[in-house]
This record gives structure tokens, C-alpha cells and sequence, in this order.
């Protein structure tokens, strides 16, 4: 077999071992839970004729092995069930609101990126300088703050005090530029922490990566000052940043729960937030198992792109 | 600027001295160094671990470490003191004046390119006008005069799929492709194993031919100088000790380092069980350098008069020069 094509059949063997666990993990939640999932959901004054009824619709009579194999048979169909309280397909709740989140995780890291990128580059090209020792006192503090808190801040700052955006909401469907102004704060407030260690953590390996023997060659042969940081060291830098920002799209996908509470968005975070609150489980696995391999893929992602970034850790057919 | 004469050498180093701070103090790690380089030719330094060669060279590159305290005294390369040069015309000479071969070939080259890229990169500033497939095209060629097996090929893989003495084949053809009028090589073959140096030292003789700049020459082993450069620089300690001919500093040393340097050379590798020789005592303390001969300290013939004060590096021959009161 081709060694890239081996490679990539291992990571999606290990990556197929992690959903199964995760899924079992998933099912397990429902067997912890104290109680009756059934007469949990139905609350304290159903009668035991409708709790009955209601564990016969979910399948809890069943023996435990066979739950298992009807959860997983669920999850390979994409068939997650009915909701109960809604009597909707459940996969199209997570659906619906599937975007929104989405959307929300990938603005909160661009812009984490964006700024964070350029600011720990400057800050290692320009060590000890003013800017940096600022740069350095903002990212401790952007990490130090919890985003629930930055979310408060800026909604009391910008939509009560300056009253410059608005407040709650995702924005009129079909109204992309309301869409956008409305995506500021949440993202922001979510990305506020990741710029501060995407910096520091951009600062310390491109520091480390200038100082490498290699760049002093590039020096020793004219090449400018510019080309050096941003084509030769950057992209030996990035690897580390690329690692964190693997586990940070899942961290992200947490803390976005608390944005989309605090902003009142749409999304998988307030879809399992309300399940929660209604203990309705079934919601709550599908909502979690969107959020898991959502997490596992990015991470496939940023496997594969270590191989892109560094040509050492491809595949190899032999050396010369 | 007018050109100067032709027999002018084409690097001149004039009485340079640099220190770099440190948490001990500051260090003077070269002091009144005088060497010429001249044009066509090929020059050796000579010396052990921390005689200051690599330093030297690195203050020709003006790539010195940033805890650099103080510099006095020129390099004048082609009649441009590269020291009052500001930051970004040195860039510009770098490459297409003045290029180096660094010691370690094994990180060298930066892991995340291919060599075409870098190879077509180190070019761009030597030669701005030019497109990227002629530098291409240049650089598989340069590849190919290196001895590299099939260049064309071999080019778009990354450094890592390399061997160490290929590496350093494709360092040098990157300063091959430059053009440079100064060609420095930092002790080129000391990290490669003894098989590999060979090949490496011959691929400097056949370039030689094919080369019109000057080389500068840096080992710490008066073996690998002596078949391949027309003059050697011996340094200790940070000063130059002697300087001759190859010829001549190999059958007439004049300083008692030299001497003892070739002794040390002479009883490497017979395999008959006669001891490695080695220089008694340690390299000196550079923090506090003495008023007097910086080798009297372990030298076999000193005497009272090499302690009063540093001895001059003078003519004691047509062309060969040492810096010991004896010679």
C-alpha cells in the first residue's frame, strides 16, 4: 500500500476508535442519570401508565446490550429519534441550529488567528520592546479572563453604554449583514482569550525558530529581514499554534454554550443548555455527539495539516 | 569610490577587536586581528575551539550574536568597510558579495522547504532580474557541479531526505549560485565523518577551477588546510599568532604554537599505539587577558620577556609573519 494511504487509513482507524468511545461514553449518560430517564422527563406528577408508556417509546425495557446496539445503529443511520417534547426528528433540531455554532466557532478563531498571529509576531521581532511588554500584559490578561465574564463586559459596554450593536439575537434570517454585526460581540468575546495565547505562544517558537541555524543561513545569503520571519520562520513556528488551536476548536465549542446563553444566539450550546434544564437526555446526547465529532474532525484536520506544515513528520518511502 | 589597485587584497581585516558581554563580564574574544585576503586565492584559519575563527568570520557576515559589547577596527571588503555599512546594505552584500558554509550541514537548511525553494530564494537577491525558471534552471545545474545524482529530480525533495554530506554539497551550491566574491566556509566538514569530509574537501579543490572568488577557509585541523588553501592564519585565543604561506608554515612554523599544533597533527591516526599528543594546560580566561604574550602561559620556550606586554604581529620573512618575540 502507499505509505501516505497507509497513514491516512491508520488516523481514520483511530478516529473511527474515538467516536465509538465517545458514543458509548454518550449512551453511559443516560444509565447514569438517577432515576427513570422516562419519569424524569415526564416530572413528578406522571402517571406510572405514562412513564411506562414513555421508557417503552424510548427502548429503556430493553436488556442494557441491546440498547447499546439501537443507540449505535442510531447514530450510524443518523436517525437520533424523535424528541418527546416537541415530537420533531431530533437530528433536525441539532440541524438547524448546527450553522449557527458553526459559524460562531469559525469567526471566534479567525479572528483569533488574525490578531493573534500578527501580535506574537510582532512581539518576537521586536523583543523587550514597549510593544511587546504591552502585548504581553494584554494577552495574560485576555487569557486570564474568563470569556463568560468578557461577554458581560462587552454586552454591557457596547449594546447598553455605546449602544453601537445589538444585543441579543443571531439576526434576521436572510439578513447576512445583521447576521454579521450580530456575530461581533459573541466571537469576540469567545476569541478574546485565544488571541492572548495564540500570541504568546506565536512569540515564544517564532523566538525559538529565529534562532535556529537554518535562519542564520537564510541571513548569510541576503535574504530580507521580512521574508525570513514570514515565509522561513513562520511556517516552522506555526506548528505548535496549529496543535493548540486543534484542541481550541473543541474548548471553543464549550465556551460558545456561554455565549450563546449570554447573547441569546441560536446553537447547539443553548439546544443542550434547555435540554439540560428539561432533562431531556436524548436531545442532550445528540447535541453532545454533534459537538464530539465536530471535535474529532477538526482534529483530523490539524493531523493532516502537521504532515503539510512539516515535510519530516510525512510518510516516507525511504531516505536518500 | 574609485577601484582600488588591483593588488590590493580583497578582504582586508585591520586590527579588530570584539568583546561580547556576558553574566561572567565581558569577554574579549578577538583582539587586534589582522588578516588579507587576496583575490583568486584560498585562505586557511587555523585554530582550536575558542581561538575566535568562527567569531572572525561571523564579523565578516556582520551576523554576530546580539550580546556583542564592542568592535573596533575594519573589514574592508573590495575597498567597502562592511562595518559602517548600514544594516540593510550588509544585507544586500550578503550572498552576492560575501556568502558562508556553516559547520553543521544537518540544520542548516530549513526542514520546511524544498531545496528548490530555497535554492531559488538565496538567488533572488544576487539576481533580481532573473525568473524563477532560469534560477531554477541554474540551481539544478549547480546541483549537478556539486555532485548531487540526479538534480533534477533530487531538487524538489526537503533537506531531511538528505544525507549530511549531501546537505552540505547543497549549502555550498547555494553559495556557488550566488556568485560571491568571498566564498567563507566555517569548518565545512567537521561535523561530516572522515569518508564524507574527504569528498567534501575534494569537491573544494575541483571548484576551485571553476571559481574566480576568494575562499576563506576555516578548520580546526592544519591537515585539511594545508592540501587545500595558498595561505594559512593560525589563531590562538583570539589573536592571530602567524600567518605564511602553506608551504612555508608547514616547513618552517615560526611561532612555537604553530609548531606544536603540526606536532599534535603529525601524531594523529599512525595506529601504533604511541599516545594522541596534546598541547599542555587549557585555553586562557578571555575575561582577564594578561598584558603579555596570550600563549606564554603554556608555552615550552617562555620567558621573562614574553610577559612584557602582547607581541606584535611582524614580517620575520617575506610573506610570513608571527607574533612571538622568538621568532
Amino acid at each position: 500500500m502507499h505509505p501516505t494511504l497507509r497513514y491516512l487509513s491508520g488516523r481514520l482507524l483511530t478516529t473511527a476508535l474515538v467516536v465509538v468511545g465517545a458514543v458509548t461514553l454518550l449512551f453511559a449518560l443516560t444509565l447514569l442519570v438517577p432515576g427513570n430517564p422516562a419519569s424524569v422527563l415526564l416530572g413528578p406528577r406522571a402517571t406510572p401508565e405514562a412513564v411506562a408508556a414513555l421508557a417503552e417509546r424510548m427502548g429503556l425495557d430493553r436488556p442494557l446490550h441491546e440498547r447499546l446496539l439501537m443507540f449505535f445503529g442510531q447514530v450510524a443511520t443518523g436517525n437520533l429519534g424523535t424528541d418527546v417534547i416537541s415530537g420533531r426528528p431530533i437530528l433536525t433540531m441539532v440541524m438547524e441550529v448546527l450553522p449557527f455554532t458553526v459559524t460562531l466557532t469559525i469567526a471566534a478563531i479567525g479572528l483569533a488567528v488574525l490578531v493573534g498571529v500578527p501580535l506574537g509576531c510582532y512581539a518576537a521581532t521586536n523583543p523587550g520592546s514597549r510593544g511587546d511588554r504591552v502585548a504581553a500584559v494584554l494577552s495574560v490578561s485576555f487569557i486570564a479572563m474568563p470569556n463568560f465574564v468578557v461577554a458581560i463586559f462587552l454586552l454591557l459596554i457596547f449594546s447598553i453604554w455605546l449602544d453601537w450593536l445589538p444585543v441579543l439575537g443571531a439576526g434576521e434570517p436572510g439578513d447576512v449583514l445583521d447576521q454579521l454585526v450580530r456575530l461581533i460581540l459573541p466571537s469576540v468575546s469567545l476569541a478574546l482569550g485565544w488571541v492572548g495565547y495564540i500570541a504568546r505562544l506565536m512569540r515564544s517558537s517564532l523566538l525559538e525558530v529565529l534562532g535556529e541555524p537554518y535562519i542564520r543561513t537564510a541571513r548569510a545569503f541576503g535574504i530580507p529581514d521580512r521574508k525570513i520571519v514570514y515565509k522561513y520562520a513562520l511556517k516552522n513556528a506555526a506548528i505548535p499554534t496549529v496543535a493548540i488551536l486543534g484542541l481550541g476548536v473543541g474548548r471553543l465549542l464549550g465556551g460558545a454554550i456561554f455565549a450563546e446563553i449570554i447573547f441569546a444566539r441560536p446553537g447547539i450550546g443553548t439546544l443542550v443548555y434547555d435540554a439540560i434544564l428539561t432533562r431531556n437526555y436524548p436531545v442532550v446526547q445528540a447535541g453532545v455527539l454533534v459537538v464530539v465529532l465536530l471535535f474529532v474532525l477538526t482534529n483530523l484536520l490539524v493531523d493532516l495539516s502537521y504532515a503539510w506544515l512539516d515535510p519530516r513528520l510525512r510518510p516516507q518511502k525511504g531516505v536518500a | 569610490m574609485t577601484a582600488p589597485p588591483l593588488a590590493a587584497p580583497l578582504l582586508d581585516v585591520q586590527g579588530l577587536s570584539l568583546s561580547f558581554a556576558t553574566a561572567r563580564g565581558v569577554a574579549r574574544v578577538l583582539r587586534d586581528v589582522t588578516l588579507a585576503i587576496p583575490r583568486g586565492r584560498i585562505v586557511g584559519v587555523v585554530g582550536e575551539s575558542g581561538s575566535g575563527k568562527s567569531t572572525m568570520a561571523s564579523a565578516v557576515m556582520r551576523l554576530l550574536p546580539p550580546n556583542l559589547h564592542a568592535v573596533t577596527g575594519s573589514i574592508t571588503l573590495d575597498g567597502t568597510d562592511l562595518l559602517a555599512l548600514p544594516p540593510d546594505a550588509m544585507r544586500r552584500m550578503r550572498g552576492r558579495r560575501v556568502a558562508m558554509v556553516f559547520q553543521d550541514p544537518m540544520t542548516a537548511l530549513n526542514p520546511v522547504f524544498r531545496v528548490e525553494t530555497q535554492m531559488v530564494d538565496v538567488q533572488r537577491n544576487a539576481f533580481p532580474d532573473r525568473s524563477r525558471r532560469e534560477l531554477h534552471a541554474r540551481a539544478v545545474e549547480m546541483l549537478r557541479t556539486v555532485g548531487i545524482p540526479a538534480p533534477e529530480k533530487r531538487i524538489r525533495d526537503y533537506p531531511h531526505q538528505f544525507s549530511g554530506g549531501m546537505r552540505q554539497r547543497i549549502v555550498i551550491a547555494m553559495a556557488l549560485l550566488c556568485e560571491p566574491e568571498l566564498l567563507i566556509a566555517d569548518e565545512p566538514t567537521t561535523a561530516l565523518d572522515v569518508t564524507i569530509e574527504a569528498q567534501i574537501l575534494r569537491l573544494f579543490e575541483d571548484l576551485r577551477a571553476g571559481f574566480d572568488g576568494s575562499i576563506l577557509f576555516i578548520s580546526h585541523s592544519l591537515g585539511v588546510v594545508s592540501s587545500l588553501c595558498d595561505e594559512v592564519v593560525v589563531m590562538y585565543a583570539g589573536t592571530v599568532v602567524e600567518s605564511a604561506s602553506a608551504r612555508d608554515l608547514f616547513t618552517n612554523p615560526r611561532h612555537p604554537y604553530t609548531r606544536l599544533l603540526l606536532e599534535c597533527e603529525i601524531g594523529e591516526g599512525d595506529g601504533r599505539g604511541e599516545r594522541l599528543r596534546s598541547i599542555p594546560g587549557g585555553v586562557p580566561d578571555l575575561f582577564d587577558v594578561p598584558d603579555a604574550c596570550i600563549f606564554a602561559g603554556r608555552c615550552p620556550q617562555a620567558h621573562d620577556r614574553c610577559l612584557q606586554g602582547v607581541p606584535a604581529l611582524r614580517e620575520v620573512a617575506p610573506g610570513h609573519r608571527a607574533a612571538c618575540v622568538l621568532a
